[in-house]
């Protein structure tokens, strides 16, 4: 059942993001569709940023997220809040992703979402142009295409920390609980996926 | 800017892949749509295994329980198949002294797993002592008499004749 208190202080507005997932879940558990819909729309910006960026397909990053919300919802009794929610649903996320690619090896196929327009107004992207020539040279669209093959090109694991840390911005603690690694694994697996991403880009690193 | 920052720089720019507006919305009704025919599909079987697994999830709380009834479990096994005594022979050891560092020993192997009795020999006064004639009829009684020297009683050797 969901703690009076934290039920009074949602409708006050006063929750913290993770208690309010909390809520959710709890909420979720004792059969409420609407709560677990609620979490659903919420994480699936991310997760579909997670999953994407290691598939580089959208189709079967959308097949994937029905898997992933589905283990969700089967598995809520299990999650006991030692971690926030995000940490757990995500950790269902990467595990079903790596999953799937380590079965589907040998028939990869790139499928790219478009870059949004905001890109035109992007500060790294505005500092990269006006510093490199060949990234001003690319246009948006090969450029997008180098780097999801040079990222494809990454093992797995090691693909799935950098879409983590450097595209989704999320600190090392939270990678290790995530893949279940220590944060030294985590800066360990960082370094050789970058050394190995200059390898492949060095056409664009001027 | 060095090389490690413009890889950074580059790789922040993948955030602007984004699925189309409204992708969370249809993904929902997706899930939904699926999550409904799931449910309607699921044979009685399924929903059996699953309530099974749940019972079984749930009896696995309690872990302490479940590890005292495993270490109690591996105690009778163990007490089970440990080699059990088999019915005691008594082994008698012959000694010629009280002192048992030089006393003749009986060096029968002894499996009956009990300490060999210690027998003095009667009139035996240790090593390098010589024998008394009571001594002499005992060791007939006990081993017999004993065979006379055969170069004694033989003819005498050819050198002699």
């Amino acid at each position: 059942m969901v703690p009076e208190t934290i039920a009074t202080r949602m409708t006050d507005g006063a929750l913290t993001e993770k208690e309010q997932d909390r809520l959710l879940v709890e909420r979720s558990r004792d059969g409420d569709t609407a709560a677990f819909d609620t979490l659903v729309l919420k994480f699936t910006p991310r997760l579909y940023a997670t999953v994407y960026n290691m598939t580089s397909n959208r189709e079967d990053t959308a097949d994937l997220l029905q898997d992933i919300f589905a283990r969700a919802y089967r598995s809520l009794k299990r999650f006991r809040g030692d971690s926030g929610f995000h940490t757990w649903v995500h950790r269902i996320a990467v595990n079903t992703t790596l999953n799937f690619l380590k079965s589907n090896k040998h028939r990869r196929t790139l499928s790219l979402e478009d870059m949004d327009s905001a890109i035109e107004r992007d500060k790294d992207y505005l500092e990269l142009t006006a510093s490199s020539d060949p990234v001003r040279e690319a246009g948006l669209n090969e450029l997008q295409q180098h780097l999801n093959a040079a990222l494809q090109k990454l093992p797995e694991s090691h693909r799935a920390v950098v879409v983590m840390f450097d595209i989704q911005g999320m600190p090392h603690a939270e990678i290790g609980h995530i893949m279940g690694l220590s944060q030294g694994t985590v800066r360990s697996r960082l370094f050789y996926a970058h050394r190995q991403l200059q390898a492949i880009l060095s056409d664009y690193l001027k | 800017m060095n090389k490690e920052e413009q890889l950074q720089r580059l790789l922040r720019l993948k955030r602007h892949e984004q699925p189309p507006e409204g992708f969370a919305e249809e993904f929902l009704e997706k899930f939904q749509r699926r999550q409904r025919s799931e449910l309607v599909r699921r044979s009685a079987l399924s929903i059996l295994g699953e309530r099974l697994q749940a019972w079984f999830e749930g009896l696995r709380r309690p872990a302490v329980i479940w590890g005292a009834a495993g270490a109690y479990a591996v105690l009778v096994l163990t007490l089970w198949l440990l080699p059990r005594p088999t019915p005691q022979s008594d082994v008698t050891m012959i000694v010629g002294t009280e002192n048992p560092s030089t006393a003749p020993v009986d060096h029968r192997i002894n499996n009956s797993g009990t300490e060999p009795k210690i027998v003095p020999l009667p009139n035996y006064q240790g090593p390098g002592k010589r024998r008394t004639t009571d001594q002499e009829q005992n060791k007939e009684s006990l081993i017999g008499p004993e065979e006379k020297n055969p170069e004694k009683s033989a003819d005498p050797p050819l050198r002699d004749l």
